[in-house]
């Protein structure tokens, strides 16, 4: 397949570029291609600004099958799920759905950028959550920022302690009664995700 | 009566918002609703498992609906269960949806909850406490229990994100009305401010503070300028990223005022005449009483 240019500057370059917007397409079943590129979605985000690639460009340059740079970029992570963009798009396309579809996509390909905490800390929950059934804030938090920059989070300690002091930090996490089966229910019977087993235990 | 209540991870006696969970249980005794826990709930999977597994985060808040039918007893046609977080609210209310809708997403997922010895045939109705307390018990039987008025107080209902979006399943998504019709029948002020469905930001506040802070920030200062003396909150991560963010917003805004930010269900209680020990008052970094004083002695000053 030839090498296209287009207005976003990024380059569509292989066969699975595309097979990944038909890929996006069906699991959210909606109509990638229906976006008028309006901004909308861009004007009422209330994150766009700290965005590398705005949601209208997020859909723009995810439509176009230009998967590489939108899988590294650091945009679908900011996303808050806040479902503003979801809500005032007339062409009713689920962006926010979209943006976990492909933070899916980069979790799989793992390449998220590195030590970079918010992509770690949806590892980290899914992980806790998949094989305890319970999440648990403390272990949650730990598990990411010793993966990011353990020493950047030490100013932490003295809210933590706070929030302990105040009953609002419960230290011993909690489970379902049968985590095993728990686990076959949300995992299968293949290990689907690698992080699930590593975080959660 | 009696409702199922699925507190999910933060809204428990062993969750971060354990205060939300104590004024709810004591707010909802005085209109004689008893909560009866899930047994075995599990994590709805919030807005972070569909970024990792989408199969897992329609069958892990599917798990609950299951067993809430399960708990209900065989043949109940239609089951209620409250759901105190916006973020467990919502994700609970779209799994139903897409069963609802017999998406393949959806009918793919029953077949997995299935093959687990579960099933749910789709009678379980999810319910948000707000609504509960605006639109079944209503302002008015609110108001006739209150012995403590909050004259003076001015409120900023904040709904945030998920109690009105994507969709808003009891309130209008853009300009909605139900809390402060609860704060109201209290004998508050509700003020009327542009940020009352900002988002908080959520995580954010744990993984990207720049961002967490300067959306948490809009809000308070949106409620700072509306003139305001509490923010009054029903998600526990909200009330976390409102009250918990203060301090570290006050470094880069030096001069902003200090402000409680409560549940909704804490400031029922207190009007309500609930001890504070039962409402998790204490449990607050930034103490609502000295607010409910002032606010009563301008109150006073007035009359």
């Amino acid at each position: 397949m030839p090498t296209a240019s287009t207005d976003e500057g990024h380059i569509a370059s292989s066969e699975s570029d595309l097979s990944f917007v038909s890929k996006i397409e069906n699991e959210e079943g909606s109509a990638l291609r229906a976006c008028l590129q309006c901004g909308a979605c861009s004007s009422v985000c209330p994150v766009s600004g700290f965005m590398d690639y705005t949601p209208r460009q997020i859909v723009g340059m995810a439509r176009s099958g230009l998967s590489e740079r939108l899988l590294k970029s650091k945009a679908i992570w900011y996303c808050a799920s806040c479902y503003a963009c979801t809500e005032v798009c007339p062409k009713k396309i689920p962006i926010t759905e979209i943006i976990h579809a492909l933070r899916r996509e980069t979790i799989a390909r793992k390449t998220y950028p590195k030590r970079f905490a918010p992509p770690l800390l949806t590892r980290s929950f899914h992980g806790v959550t998949a094989s305890r059934g319970r999440s648990n804030d403390g272990l949650v938090m730990l598990h990411t920022y010793l993966r990011e920059k353990p020493l950047k989070h030490l100013g932490m300690i003295r809210i933590a302690g706070k929030l302990w002091l105040k009953g609002r930090l419960e230290l011993l996490p909690d489970a379902v009664k049968n985590r095993a089966d728990f686990s076959r229910l949300v995992n299968g019977s293949t290990e689907r995700v690698d992080g699930a087993k590593e975080v959660g235990s | 009566m009696r409702l199922l209540n699925f507190p999910g991870c933060c809204c428990t006696m062993k969750g971060s918002g354990k205060a939300y969970a104590e004024s709810l249980q004591s707010v909802l005794k005085a209109f004689d609703v008893e909560m009866e826990a899930l047994e075995d709930w599990n994590c709805c999977g919030a807005t972070i498992c569909s970024s990792v597994d989408l199969e897992a985060s329609l069958t892990m808040p599917l798990r609950n609906l299951a067993l809430a039918e399960q708990q209900s007893g065989a043949g109940a046609a239609r089951v209620e269960m409250m759901a105190p977080c916006s973020a467990c609210f919502m994700v609970l209310n779209q799994a139903g949806d897409e069963v609802a809708k017999r998406t393949p997403r959806g009918i793919s997922a029953l077949k997995t909850l299935e093959s687990n010895a579960l099933t749910y045939a789709g009678n379980v109705k999810v319910r948000h406490p707000l609504d509960l307390l605006a639109n079944d018990i209503g302002a008015r039987e609110i108001a006739a229990k209150v012995v403590r008025p909050l004259h003076g107080l001015k409120a900023a209902c904040y709904y945030g994100c998920l109690l009105v979006r994507p969709t808003a399943p009891f309130d209008d998504a853009n300009r909605p009305t139900s809390m402060d019709r609860v704060v109201r029948a209290l004998g508050a002020e509700t003020v009327d401010w542009d940020a009352n469905t900002r988002c908080c930001g959520g995580s954010l506040m744990a993984t990207a503070e720049e961002v967490g802070l300067a959306l948490s920030g809009e809000v308070f200062a949106s409620a700072v300028q509306a003139g305001t003396d509490v923010i009054v909150t029903a998600c526990p991560i909200c009330e976390y990223n409102l009250e918990c963010s203060q301090r570290k917003l006050r470094e880069s805004r030096p001069g902003l005022k200090e402000m409680p930010a409560v549940y909704f269900s804490q400031l029922i209680g207190v009007a309500l005449g609930i001890p504070g020990a039962e409402l998790g008052l204490r449990r607050l970094l930034i103490p609502l009483e000295p607010a409910l004083e002032s606010a009563a002695l301008k109150e006073h000053a007035h009359v």
